[in-house]
């Protein structure tokens, strides 16, 4: 079959370890702010000693991916120009063409436009996240980095690591249907599910890419491979339903929570729906991390 | 190669700090609260530490909760659409390309 190459190692390496660190630090923290629902889970690690133990190798792991991805994505740019990426950050229009391919692409959607937005390499949806998640990624290394060495927050005002204390959990929180949004769209839709392995060996089938990234092809490189023409298994529904209702819950809990000053930003009482949100939340999570590694070892068994 | 090499040797550097902060505190490095916190405020100056910051969060708070809870409710919603817009796609892809079966 005929494939393109969509992913550089650097990239896949890239996306591995930050969605596996990030992953774990969701994990990890998560039952921090939200203390009376997910204590399970710090008991389910052996206490809160290790859980913060791996909060802090998993925060590690994704300072240094953020440091090596951002390096090499500037050292790319400036030694080989943006090659087959769409991405240019010299055109402003750019960014005014991702507001209006988003609102074309939706309206599409619900039959009010003719077309979809022909799109390059990466479509509205992939250049939210790439813009998205270094932001969120160096907001949470700062302020982790902080919490960790106190020190000079608590030399200027000692109630300021309070403050840092309660960014971090906003963006955090925020994180995570960003995770959801991410894993649900890319994925677990038809199309895609169960893994979207182009992240893992770099290649995205040709009649695929010809219906999503239609201005991509004449620029891209082609490979022929072995892969089988792909299926959709029906229970991909039920699945994708599953992490909309989690993600719903989720949200709702977003509702019930409250920021009390320097008690921080968490839920005042304990909830059914934020126990169930949570926890959903957590354990599709932990099913993430398992099918990153399942994609790798695929992606390794295959080359 | 190179781009690597450079690449892995910025984030050592970048992430080196941690590493070194591991050693002058906490159980490595035997310093921790006790000789580096609000001591270095005489206790009358405290309560107004503590309430400019509790004030500053509270504020901070107010703008950005409800930002927040809508941010979380529209990427629900636009998930809901795209899972919506990918099933459309791919019933469109399956009728024409059947998977990929002639490629």
């Amino acid at each position: 079959m005929k494939e393109l190459v969509r992913f550089s190692t650097g990239q896949r390496a890239a996306h591995f370890l930050a969605s596996v660190a990030g992953l774990l630090l969701l994990i990890t923290g998560l039952p921090i702010t939200f203390s009376t629902e997910l204590r399970w889970v710090m008991d389910l690690m052996g206490g809160e000693i290790i859980t913060m133990l791996v909060h802090r190798i998993a925060g590690i792991i994704l300072a240094f991916t953020l440091a090596y991805f951002g390096t090499y994505f500037i050292v790319e740019r400036f030694s080989s120009g943006r090659g087959d990426s769409n991405i240019t950050f010299t055109k402003p229009t750019f960014f005014l063409t991702i507001i209006s391919d988003m609102i074309v692409d939706m309206l599409w959607t619900f039959n009010l436009a003719k077309e979809r937005p022909s799109s390059g390499k990466y479509d509205w949806v992939m250049v939210a996240d790439i813009l998205s998640v270094p932001t969120f990624c160096l907001i949470e290394v700062i302020t982790g980095a902080l919490l960790w060495f106190p020190f000079p927050a608590l030399s200027f005002n000692p109630a300021l690591i309070l403050l840092i204390r309660t960014i971090h959990a906003w963006v955090a929180v925020f994180a995570i249907f960003f995770v959801f949004a991410h894993a649900t769209i890319l994925h677990w839709t038809p199309g895609n599910y169960p893994l979207n392995m182009g992240i893992f060996n770099g290649l995205i089938q040709r009649h695929k890419a010809e219906g999503e990234f239609p201005e991509w092809i004449p620029v891209a490189t082609e490979v022929e491979t072995n892969s089988k023409p792909y299926r959709f298994h029906p229970i991909g529904y039920v699945v994708g339903l599953l992490s909309c209702a989690v993600m719903f819950l989720a949200a709702y809990t977003i509702y019930l929570m409250a920021n009390e000053g320097l008690a921080g930003f968490r839920l005042l009482e304990a909830s059914p729906i934020a126990f169930v949100g949570m926890s959903g939340t957590i354990i599709i999570f932990a099913v993430y991390v398992f099918m990153s590694f399942y994609g790798l070892s695929k992606a390794i068994s295959e080359s | 190669m190179i781009k690597n090499l450079i690449s892995i040797a910025v984030a050592l550097l970048v992430i080196s700090p941690i590493f070194i902060g591991m050693g002058y505190s906490g159980v490595m490095g035997g310093k921790y609260i006790t000789e580096n916190n609000f001591r270095h405020f005489a206790p009358e100056d405290r309560p107004a530490q503590y309430a400019f910051a509790d004030e500053l969060i509270k504020y901070l708070n107010k703008v950005l909760l409800p930002l927040l809870i809508i941010a979380a409710f529209f990427v629900w919603f636009m998930t809901v659409a795209e899972y919506y817009k990918f099933y459309k796609m791919y019933k469109i892809e399956e009728a024409h390309m059947k998977g990929g079966e002639g490629h």
